[in-house]
């Protein structure tokens, strides 16, 4: 990817500057967007359009962020693979990726973390309800939006649940940054430092 | 003496935006030996070296007119294959920048995208061009280190391994030893020593000391401009122009 970027400074510096522009909206203004849309198609609120809704947001930031990672490779070293007779795409998953493996991981985990963690896109797109949806069309909760909601009643149980919905939330959490640990540690090895 | 010789430049002019680089290059570079391009800091050694291989390309400011010719062929031309002559060059940059995998990948990679993937096949090429670049004996038992764990004068070795492994015919090496301890760097002039026999050595350097060891052919450039270019003792010994001498002198250093 990068390495065609090389070329081309204005169109990429351009495209960088307005994705810098989508990951600096908040995230309600994504949630007011879908709901405006849904309200132009006539669509209820359910988990399709909230996961779209979400996928929009965290996409700025993905390719934001893992063009930063890429930044980091040297040139020398795409000098190196190339002069091997290696072509760009050849360089671009077989060196490029391997060195910027744990960067890429720890960026899609951290975006991970922000979608599953927002509740303000999701609050119109995918509504609100207590019980699990079985299908795309119905609206669903975040665990985010559901502990907001649930901690707000006047009944003791609900409230209850809305702390056993932040223990799950954060166990959830927990598991994928020991996971992103592991394979960052795992990949690293190979790394060259500059 | 007239060798034959494998790379020609005529008239070759490089710009970078408005800058100009290369100016009116006409050089030929003459077949299994070392030529050392000398000159100070900024003045298109590497640039010129980089235009052999077509590594200017990466930079899309770069406007290029003239032609290269190797082995009778312009490579500046829209047919060129330009996977095909940079397998033709091993290339040495100023640090050695080992692959982002094991010891032993680093060597395969030239081989695997060459298509040549049988296992037996690599484990003796491998071992082949570790022997040749004289590491060996340093690396054996443990191939399948990442590379990143080597010493920096064994990963300029490895490198060389790495240039040779693809089978090219020249090794472009671009001040090879900058980064190194005066051992390796020893070692790997004795290693160009060697190998040139069967390759075109094509060495950019700003050390004079070395150019003076291992030279055969010599070609000094200033701001851009080849000034000066003969037979290494020639060269040393009676230089023509006036800013070879000074340079030799070190007025420039």
């Amino acid at each position: 990817m990068n390495i065609h970027l090389n070329k081309h400074k204005k169109i990429v510096n351009s495209v960088r500057f307005f994705l810098d522009l989508l990951w600096g909206i908040p995230s309600i203004v994504y949630g007011a967007f879908g709901f405006s849309v849904m309200i132009y198609f006539g669509i209820r609120t359910s988990l399709l359009a909230g996961i779209i809704t979400v996928t929009l947001f965290i996409i700025p930031i993905i390719i934001r962020a893992i063009d930063e990672v890429l930044k980091t490779v040297p040139t020398g070293l795409l000098e190196a693979s190339l002069s091997l007779g290696a072509t760009k795409s050849e360089t671009a998953y077989k060196v490029f990726l391997k060195q910027c493996f744990p960067g890429v991981i720890t960026v899609v985990l951290l975006s991970f973390g922000r979608a599953i963690g927002d509740a303000a896109s999701v609050l119109f797109t995918t509504g609100f309800t207590d019980s699990i949806p079985t299908s795309l069309n119905q609206p669903a909760t975040t665990l985010p939006l559901s502990i907001f909601f649930q901690l707000s009643s006047p009944v003791p149980e609900v409230k209850n649940r809305a702390f056993a919905s932040a223990v799950v939330l954060t166990v959830i959490i927990l598991i994928i940054s020991v996971i992103s640990r592991f394979l960052v540690r795992k990949y690293k090895k190979h790394n060259i430092k500059f | 003496m007239e060798h034959k010789s494998s790379i020609k430049v005529n008239n070759l002019n490089l710009h970078i935006d408005k800058q100009h680089i290369l100016k009116d290059i006409n050089l030929s570079i003459p077949e299994n030996k070392i030529t050392v391009i000398l000159g100070p800091s900024g003045c298109g050694k590497t640039t010129l070296l980089k235009c052999f291989n077509r590594l200017t390309d990466l930079n899309e400011k770069v406007k290029i007119d003239g032609e290269v010719i190797i082995n009778n062929e312009n490579i500046f031309t829209s047919k060129t294959d330009i996977s095909l002559i940079r397998k033709n060059m091993g290339f040495l940059s100023q640090r050695p920048y080992p692959l982002p995998m094991s010891i032993y990948d680093n060597i395969a990679y030239g081989l695997r995208i060459s298509g040549r993937r049988k296992k037996k096949y690599l484990n003796k090429r491998v071992e082949h061009y570790l022997r040749q670049a004289n590491i060996w004996d340093e690396v054996k038992d443990r191939l399948k280190d990442p590379a990143s764990c080597l010493s920096i004068g064994q990963q300029q070795r490895l490198c060389l391994a790495r240039g040779l492994a693809v089978d090219p015919e020249f090794i472009l090496a671009d001040e090879p030893t900058s980064a190194l301890d005066p051992i390796s760097s020893q070692a790997i002039e004795e290693k160009f020593m060697q190998l040139k026999q069967h390759y075109t050595i094509v060495l950019v350097t700003h050390i004079l000391r070395q150019a003076r060891r291992i030279a055969d052919y010599v070609v000094f450039m200033y701001m851009g401009e080849v000034i000066e270019h003969g037979e290494a003792q020639e060269f040393f010994e009676n230089p023509k122009m006036e800013k070879t001498k000074a340079y030799l002198k070190g007025y420039y250093n």
